[in-house]
């Protein structure tokens, strides 16, 4: 009896606990404390800020392309991309949510990692000057979208409580523009490489900084500066069109070409694909395996007659940019309609087979090359040059088939000649809502399709106006409250 | 990593060197235990008899299980089939106490005799019974608090694959709620409200003393008792646990003397409960060519001539179904649902010795779906064992394993596209048929007249998605008597889960998918216990003293991992080693938590009539803030019999009455394992054509983080009149939950979505009543069981400014239930020009403006808090409830002679659901319809029924926003269970070589009485607080009718 006695109390003791029995740190993640050490601990931080906006650019199409005149949602649904199109978008509406969120996690991300290198030395973190201008770069174009898609926005710069996040006001747009889109630009172009290699291509260059900074200046109408920076991206020789402009969009190329000067990059197969070949395909089965594409289309982003109307026969990129309304051009090259309720219209510029649904490979142009040299052309036309600029404007028309602007234009019809190539070359690629706020044309242009003039931007999400519920701090865009 | 993998005895081993402080306290009440043990233990020599009889009750018939023990020993046996004992070494001039459930204890003097047989009397229900409490039981009129308890009786008649279903409409204070009738899924539990925002509402089961989450496992032939504490005097020394309430299922135990042998079965055939009514295929492609004409004419479009012309044009499919060509009428219904069976057997043994009794059991129960493809098995076995291994050291062994497996289905939800089987089958146009001439499906992707739904036959058919799972519970529970007063109890325990899910989905034309897609996914969690009980126990005179005090630790490992691919070469094949290393997602985690706390109560009772009792608990877990690791939980009750006072003696209608009040504290500890940790997640970008991972900080850290409180208020009157006929237990709770946990929004430029903070506040108010009444005793008995509850939810406090959260259709404000219905109120159609010109306006001047015929919604406010004759977002206010004002349940059990029937219904009224898919089901013409719209407006001089708008391709008006149209009432009354039984009489089941036969035919839900318009008045497609009540599409609910036989030999 006393053994049993013995071997019960010797049970309950073994039971007792030590302290540290309840202080468990997490296993299949860590703290952040232990993190922003290392040179390869920036890498992946840097990493995780791409991904942020990488989501964002899933989207920008309706910012861009949506919203303006040569795109539509002609299968009209509720939801934010026919809202958008239909200049019906409200602050409750998701797009705007997500939009803001993506964005300030982008910068969230960035600032961190500012934050934490900033008192690490070069021994430390050998590519240190690299990561702060990489992280300057994508904080500049996160706030460029950010003020071209809602205006005044908070402007935060170093991570920040929640406390502080409650009275951070809306920042007028010339001071982000001067405090930190174009500073973090000017950095970005000085400390980051003019190219890449291996795993690293994909980053932004010295090259997309000055051209990402030649946009911001037109954008502000600095023609000036834009001139003289984008000059710089052209005379560094280090770009040039490709001869064939259906290769752009033909994704079993490699897409950094002479061309490319900064993408979104998308890849297929290991969970990195983008969802476009999916969201812009007609909703048909005939169509999607036609093409190969896995998954079903969402009939998405189509094109308008407007923008059709514009190409002439001869332009090379109008089979590029448009299909064939209601069905497409078979193997044979014979033209197999669809069903009845799929008589529309759809862009083929992302068209490529998938093996899965929403993964494909192509990616997200945030400029390239022909950006560059239409948007030089039009900086000097502002400058007074006309002639000098038309031959810029030639080498993108020519490329596409059509015979080059003779000289001796005059300033208006070469600023019209430009907004029209603008159009025909870079369609579906989000510029155009973007080119009409940036020239003053959109409230012209889209009154006739529902803008009201209070709607060059976009509402602020209602569920933020809604949390700091001050108008002191955060007041809602006009019209939209 | 290493440690998760170490034995638990080995990971006790571990501890011991550190712990040697702590209990110390404990030790010296051991030995001062042991010492008083040695000094009562004193040998006498007496005069040793045997003792045999028969045991009956009044109307002669003999009774088994009847404990007979010499009394102030252990020293007894249990009466046979027969109601015979015989008893061994009782000493001349002692008492025989002989005790059964329900009946009046007897005690007898034994003098010299050697035959004693005997008659019991009933006893006055209820008071007699052994309910249990948290570690450890209390005699029920001893309850100073409020606990419900259900017998293994009243579970046997009524077949259920899954434990917490045999619970529905048993209990006040307890909402069981059949959520989804998919089986081997779980049904809600709702103990006295909701009292979390979001850190989960069901309670805390503990089966034979170890905590678990889920009782798939369970085989309900196992179950002796399940008692749910309701109030903190109970649940309280569950502390952060308790909250919600704690269910306690005990299983059954052999007795010593003769082994039972037993067999339960039963096979019964289920099919659907209720289903919808749509229009016909007929009036539905009217409707849709009405629907196109409308769009055309509010876009100003012409409607001449062909309306395969139109601008928007009516698709061929439609015309030809008006026209007579097309007479395809399919029914998909008929399609995906069906008569299935289910069926079950259980063999058991039970038996044993004084000194070692036991108690196994086999089980095989297996439930196909009423819905095509959907289907549960459970294989289980149960060992209990029970050894006296001396007369004061007992081992209590428990081992319980099952393996389950499931052919699952998507059970909601269905939103243009989708493997929700029964959204897909619900908007399947009769127009298409579900199979192509040549045999195989028919796709409706894409075709010119539907939304895009898949092929529900082939979804079910085609694409696999199976769960298994292996789940082993077991624990040791050690006794130790150390004197007649003090006894220790160790238990140690495992529960040990693994689940294995894997989904494939076939390369076919139907799914528009290129290569066949799959995954694997494996989970396992090891949770083990340790728990250390001194129990006290005395008398000294009229004052009755117990006390408790306990220590255990809780310990969690989880991890899991899932594979994909999306690169089958073919269908072959599910298992992945068929893509060749191709996957698309990898992934494996791990957590764990842990708990250790400290635990005691006291009761106190003079003469059986005021009692005290009192408890508390610490607790410390890993999963909270360093500042706020340990947590303290106290409660304290009281009870009066007054019954027992003078001025209440001598009212003979009064059999027993008390009434009792309790406070107390307890918790919720129900967040993920790191919250207050600011932790990392994983994130991953392209470059150079290669993947490359990354990290970014996912969470704000919070030291203060602590576990949710609930401060519970309770009074409680239990009475018993006319000789028990009539017992009454009522109850009025009051608690409030305090430090809400709650993923509070924050500003989206700090980098996050939220911050998991304690802030918010719940009160739950109500009511409960039991009403138990023996209405006729004599040959033909009747006994009527009958229960009714409320409570109102009062949201108090909620985040930093008091703002609402505003979800998709529901809101949570201050001053309201949680999750009310939030939307427009529908207040019928502009029926013609005048009453569209009086208003209200919605979006005027906007394609979506309302027009004649659209509806018209209740304008509530405006910009200056005034209607102003404008609909818009400021108009949207409360329109429904998803929160019963009360719910009742009722048994009837009659018996006559060998025949016995059971009869038990339920019921709810008040509470309402709305459908989330409405937007889609009643709104757009192109989609099915209810034949509830059946008389919709048509013209001004053809109004119809008021309510239902015109059709329209192109819904305007805000047809689309959630409003109270979308709202279906869902009070309903069910009858649960129609169980009726024949128990052969002894000389019939003797011949069989039966010790008893008793075979019964049962029916499960037969009836159902609502105006519900879906499948199921219980649905709640989430178990998130915020938003309950929400219907999509769910599984619907079967009516069965079994038949069973239970033999034993």
């Amino acid at each position: 009896m006393k053994k049993i006695f013995k071997i019960a109390m010797a049970t309950i003791l073994m039971m007792s606990c030590s302290k540290d029995f309840i202080d468990l740190v997490p296993i299949s993640s860590v703290s952040v404390d232990i993190l922003y050490k290392t040179d390869k601990d920036f890498s992946d931080a840097l990493t995780a800020v791409y991904n942020a906006i990488q989501t964002q650019y899933t989207n920008h199409y309706m910012f861009g392309d949506i919203r303006a005149d040569d795109s539509w949602q002609e299968i009209s649904k509720s939801n934010s991309q026919s809202y958008a199109d239909a200049f019906t978008t409200n602050s409750s509406d998701a797009l705007m949510n997500s939009t803001w969120q993506n964005y300030y996690r982008a910068i969230f991300r960035i600032n961190t990692v500012l934050e934490k290198i900033k008192p690490l030395t070069a021994t430390d973190i050998p590519k240190k000057d690299r990561y702060v201008a990489e992280a300057r770069f994508l904080r500049a174009l996160s706030y460029f979208d950010l003020v071209r898609i809602f205006g005044d926005v908070p402007m935060v710069t170093v991570p920040i409580s929640i406390d502080e996040s409650y009275t951070t006001h809306r920042e007028p747009v010339a001071n982000i523009y001067n405090t930190v889109i174009i500073p973090d630009l000017l950095a970005a172009e000085t400390a980051l490489p003019a190219k890449y290699t291996g795993s690293d291509v994909g980053r932004p260059t010295s090259g997309a900084a000055k051209s990402i900074l030649g946009k911001v200046y037109l954008t502000t109408k600095d023609f000036q500066k834009a001139e003289s920076k984008l000059q710089e991206v052209v005379s560094s020789n280090a770009y040039a069109l490709l001869p064939k402009y259906i290769d752009l969009f033909d994704y079993s190329k490699n897409e950094h070409h002479s061309e490319y000067i900064f993408d979104i990059e998308f890849e297929e197969g290991i969970g990195e694909g983008s969802p476009w070949a999916n969201r812009f395909a007609p909703n048909n089965t005939t169509f999607t395996s036609f093409f190969k594409i896995g998954g079903n289309g969402d009939e998405q982003n189509s094109p308008t007659q407007i923008l059709i109307d514009l190409f002439a026969d001869n332009d090379l990129r109008k089979d590029v940019t448009v299909g064939v309304r209601g069905g497409f051009i078979g193997a044979n090259g014979a033209f197999i309609k669809l069903t009845a309720n799929t008589n529309q219209t759809y862009t083929k510029k992302y068209i490529v087979a998938t093996t899965a649904a929403n993964d494909s490979r192509a990616n997200w142009k945030v400029i390239r090359y022909a950006d560059v040299l239409l948007m030089l052309a039009e900086a000097m036309n502002e400058n007074n040059k006309t002639a000098q600029a038309i031959p810029f404007l030639n080498q993108v028309r020519t490329r596409a088939g059509l015979t080059g602007y003779a000289a001796g234009m005059t300033q208006a019809a070469l600023r019209d000649a430009i907004v029209l190539e603008r159009r025909l070359e870079l369609s579906f690629e989000g510029h155009r809502w973007f080119d009409l706020i940036r020239t003053g044309q959109a409230f012209n242009v889209m009154k006739n399709f529902g803008m009201t003039q209070y709607m060059t931007v976009w509402p602020l999400p209602l569920s933020q106006v809604q949390l700091i519920n001050d108008p002191t701090i955060f007041p809602q865009n006009p019209g939209y409250d | 990593m290493k440690k998760n993998l170490n034995l638990i005895g080995i990971g006790l081993f571990k501890q011991i060197s550190e712990g040697l402080n702590r209990l110390k306290l404990l030790t010296v009440i051991l030995l001062i235990g042991c010492l008083m043990t040695t000094a009562i233990m004193q040998a006498q020599q007496i005069n040793l008899l045997t003792v045999s009889g028969r045991v009956t009750d009044a109307t002669g018939t003999s009774l088994p299980g009847v404990a007979v023990v010499v009394k102030e020993t252990t020293n007894g046996t249990i009466t046979d089939e027969s109601g015979d004992y015989r008893l061994a070494n009782v000493p001349v001039n002692s008492f025989l106490q002989f005790s059964y459930l329900g009946m009046q204890k007897q005690e007898v003097a034994v003098g010299t005799q050697s035959t004693i047989n005997i008659t019991l009397e009933e006893e006055s229900i209820g008071l007699g019974e052994v309910v249990v409490v948290g570690y450890g039981t209390v005699q029920k009129k001893d309850l100073t608090g409020s606990v419900s308890q259900l017998k293994a009786a009243e579970l046997k008649n009524r077949p259920v694959a899954r434990l917490d279903e045999a619970l529905a409409g048993k209990l006040a204070g307890v909402q069981v709620l059949t959520t989804n009738g998919k089986p081997g899924s779980s049904t809600t539990i709702r103990i006295r409200g909701v009292g979390s925002i979001s850190a989960g509402s069901s309670p805390l089961y503990v089966v034979d003393g170890f905590p678990v989450d889920d009782i798939q496992m369970l085989n309900s032939n196992d179950i002796e008792t399940i008692d749910i504490l309701k109030d903190a005097s109970a649940t309280a020394i569950y502390g952060s646990r308790g909250a919600n309430g704690v269910i306690i299922i005990n299983t059954k135990r052999g007795k010593a003397g003769t082994s039972v042998v037993s067999v339960d079965t039963y096979y019964g055939s289920q099919k659907i409960l209720k289903s919808m009514d749509f229009l016909t295929v007929q009036e539905q492609a009217q409707y849709y060519l009405e629907g196109v004409r409308n769009q055309n004419l509010d876009a100003g479009k012409s409607v001449d001539g062909d309306p395969a012309k139109w601008s928007s044009a009516v698709p061929v499919t439609i015309l030809d179904v008006l026209s007579g060509k097309n007479t395809t009428n399919t029914d998909a219904f008929d399609a995906i649902f069906r008569t299935a069976p289910m069926k079950s057997i259980n063999l058991s043994a039970k038996g044993g010795n004084e000194t070692l009794k036991y108690a196994v059991s086999g089980e095989y129960t297996s439930q196909d779906g009423i819905v095509i493809a959907s289907d549960f098995n459970r294989y289980s076995l149960r060992a209990n064992l029970d050894a006296q291994a001396s007369k004061r050291l007992s081992f209590k062994i428990n081992l319980n394993t099952a393996y389950t497996t499931n052919n699952d289905i998507i059970d909601q939800g269905n939103n243009g596209g989708g493997e929700g089987i029964i959204g897909s089958a619900t908007t399947w146009e009769a127009w298409y048929p579900l199979y192509n001439p040549d045999g195989t499906y028919f796709s409706a992707y894409g075709q010119d007249a539907t939304n895009n739904v898949w092929n529900p036959v082939a979804t079910a058919n085609e694409i696999t998605r199976k769960s298994e799972q292996i789940r082993i519970l077991g624990n040791i529970n050690t006794a130790y008597t150390i004197t007649d007063a003090l006894k220790l109890n160790i238990m140690v325990g495992a529960n040990n889960a693994n689940p294995h899910y894997y989904y494939f989905i076939p390369k076919n034309p139907v799914f528009n998918n290129v290569p066949a897609e799959g995954s694997d996914q494996r989970s396992s969690s090891l949770n083990w216990i340790t728990e250390s009980t001194l129990n006290y126990n005395k008398s000294f005179g009229h004052h009755n003293v117990a006390g408790l005090i306990g220590y255990t630790t809780q310990k969690q490992t989880d991890g899991s991992n899932l594979v994909s691919s999306r690169s089958y070469p073919n269908n072959l094949v599910y298992t992945l080693n068929a893509v060749s290393n191709i996957l698309y997602q990898g992934n494996s985690q791990e957590g764990e938590w842990a708990l250790i706390s400290y635990l005691g109560r006291f009761n106190y009772n003079f003469n059986n009539k005021y009692y005290l009792t009192a408890s508390i608990r610490t607790d410390g877990s890993s999963r909270f803030g360093k500042d706020k690791k340990y947590g303290y939980f106290p409660s304290a009750a009281a009870a009066w019999r007054i019954s027992d006072e003078k001025f209440l003696k001598d009212l003979s209608a009064i059999t027993d009455m008390k009434i009792r009040a309790s406070y107390g504290e307890s918790g919720n500890n129900n967040i993920g394992n790191y919250a207050h940790i600011a932790t990392i997640g994983y994130e991953s970008y392209t470059l150079g054509g290669v993947a490359t991972g990354g990290f970014a900080p996912t969470q704000f850290a919070n030291s203060l983080l602590t576990w949710e409180k609930q401060r519970s208020f309770d009074v409680g009157l239990d009475l018993s009149m006319l000789k028990s006929r009539i017992n009454l237990t009522a109850d009025y709770f009051r608690t409030t939950n305090h430090e809400l946990l709650l993923d509070v929004f924050v500003p989206l430029i700090t980098g996050f979505n939220t911050s998991l903070r304690n802030i918010g506040e719940v009160e739950n108010k109500g009511w409960e009543f039991t009403l138990n009444t023996r209405n006729m005793t004599g040959k033909l008995e009747w006994s009527t069981d009958f229960n009714i509850s409320g409570f109102k939810n009062k949201v108090l406090k909620l985040g930093p400014d008091g703002a609402p959260i505003i979800g998709a259709r529901n809101i949570t404000m201050i001053g309201q239930p949680m999750g009310m219905f939030y939307g427009y109120i529908a207040d019928g159609v502009y029926k013609n020009k005048q009453e569209l010109e009086a208003g209200p306006k919605w979006a005027a001047g906007t394609a979506d403006a309302a027009r004649v015929g659209d509806i018209r919604f209740k304008d509530i406010s405006g910009p200056n808090g005034v209607p102003d004759g404008i609909v818009n977002t400021a108009d949207r206010t409360i329109i429904g409830s998803p929160y019963p004002d009360f719910y009742y349940g009722m048994t009837n059990n009659l018996a006559y002679k060998n025949f016995a029937l059971s009869v038990s219904l339920q019921g709810s009224k008040g509470n309402e659901i709305l459908n989330q898919s409405d937007n889609q089901l009643y709104t757009r013409a192109r989609y099915k319809q209810l034949s509830i719209v059946k008389d919709y407006w048509k013209s001004e001089s053809e109004p119809g029924d008021g309510v239902s708008p015109r059709p329209n391709n192109a819904p305007t008006g805000g047809l689309r926003q959630v409003s109270s149209r979308y709202l279906s009432n869902a009070s309903y009354f069910k009858i649960n269970n129609i169980n009726l039984s024949y128990s052969f009489s002894n000389q019939i089941s003797r011949k069989l070589a039966m010790s008893s036969l008793r075979v019964y035919v049962t029916a499960s839900n037969p009836l159902m009485v609502t105006d519900f318009l879906y499948f199921n008045p219980e649905v709640s497609t989430s178990d998130n607080s915020l938003s309950p009540g929400l219907l999509n599409y769910n599984y619907p609910l079967a009516k069965s009718y079994f038949f069973g036989i239970n033999a034993s030999f």
